[in-house]
């Protein structure tokens, strides 16, 4: 998988958004649409991700995102206090607000990253699991 | 286009409907494109919940939303695991589908629901989940 440690700067070049779905509790930052053939992967406790055919990042997903992953990373409550409805269930960053967010963007990247150099330390084959 | 609609029975005999509009649809499409159209979606759904690997069911975190899962184990790969996942809620009758997604993920993380103190419903005894 190229470039984990990357994972910010690929996120700032494809424009990923910031989504949340209330119903299922689920936070992605993802590009706004995930290419077709790119897989889900989860090597991470917190984290899923989604990985196209090119080995190139295209989003993270959190399931019970707001009511587990925050309890144990509060400094994250402050992404959810940007979050603005859009409709139905979905609250979006808007773009006025995505500066505001940017250092905890820029911290989940860093987590992940390190995440995975630790899965990676403790036998986790990541070739395998990104061409799988 | 019109509503994704679909009825579907799991392996207990309890019927389970999807009704999604097609915001909602698109939505799912845009994040979880392996589900691919609506065809694709059912069979999906049908299989996962017809001849579940396990299911677990409980509360969700934060809102208390009653919930099952159903895990459908498609392939593995030394200790990696591809499967399909269906949420279904069970606060209103019949019971519906929440989402619908398939993924890679290890074996000793892929059930998030471990942590939050789920019930194991139904166990297929050679499932590596």
């Amino acid at each position: 998988m190229k470039k984990i440690n990357k994972i910010f700067n690929t996120a700032k070049r494809d424009k990923w958004v910031v989504e949340y779905d209330s119903d299922l509790d689920t936070l992605y930052w993802s590009k706004p649409k995930i290419s077709a053939g790119a897989t889900s992967k989860k090597f991470l406790d917190d984290f899923s991700m989604y990985i196209n055919k090119k080995g190139i990042v295209e989003g993270i997903f959190i399931e019970y995102a707001k009511h587990n992953f925050v309890s144990h990373n509060t400094e994250y409550k402050a992404l959810f206090d940007e979050l603005v409805k859009v409709g139905g269930d979905k609250y979006i960053i808007p773009k006025e607000n995505a500066k505001n967010v940017e250092d905890l963007l820029q911290g989940m990247a860093n987590m992940v990253a390190n995440e995975t150099l630790d899965a990676v330390l403790k036998g986790v084959d990541l070739k395998n699991m990104v061409s799988a | 286009m019109p509503n994704y609609r679909n009825s579907f029975e799991d392996y207990s005999g309890t019927t389970i409907v999807v009704d999604w509009a097609d915001e909602l649809w698109t939505n799912h499409i845009n994040k979880h494109p392996e589900i691919r159209d609506y065809a694709f979606a059912s069979r999906l759904i049908a299989e996962a919940l017809l001849h579940p690997s396990l299911v677990v069911s409980g509360e969700k975190p934060g809102d208390k939303e009653n919930i099952v899962c159903y895990y459908k184990q498609n392939k593995r790969y030394e200790n990696e695991i591809h499967y399909t996942k269906v949420v279904v809620g069970c606060n209103s009758k019949p019971f519906y589908v929440k989402t619908v997604f398939q993924r890679w993920a290890l074996f000793d993380i892929a059930v998030q629901e471990k942590k939050y103190d789920f019930k194991e419903v139904y166990r297929d005894q050679k499932t590596y989940l």
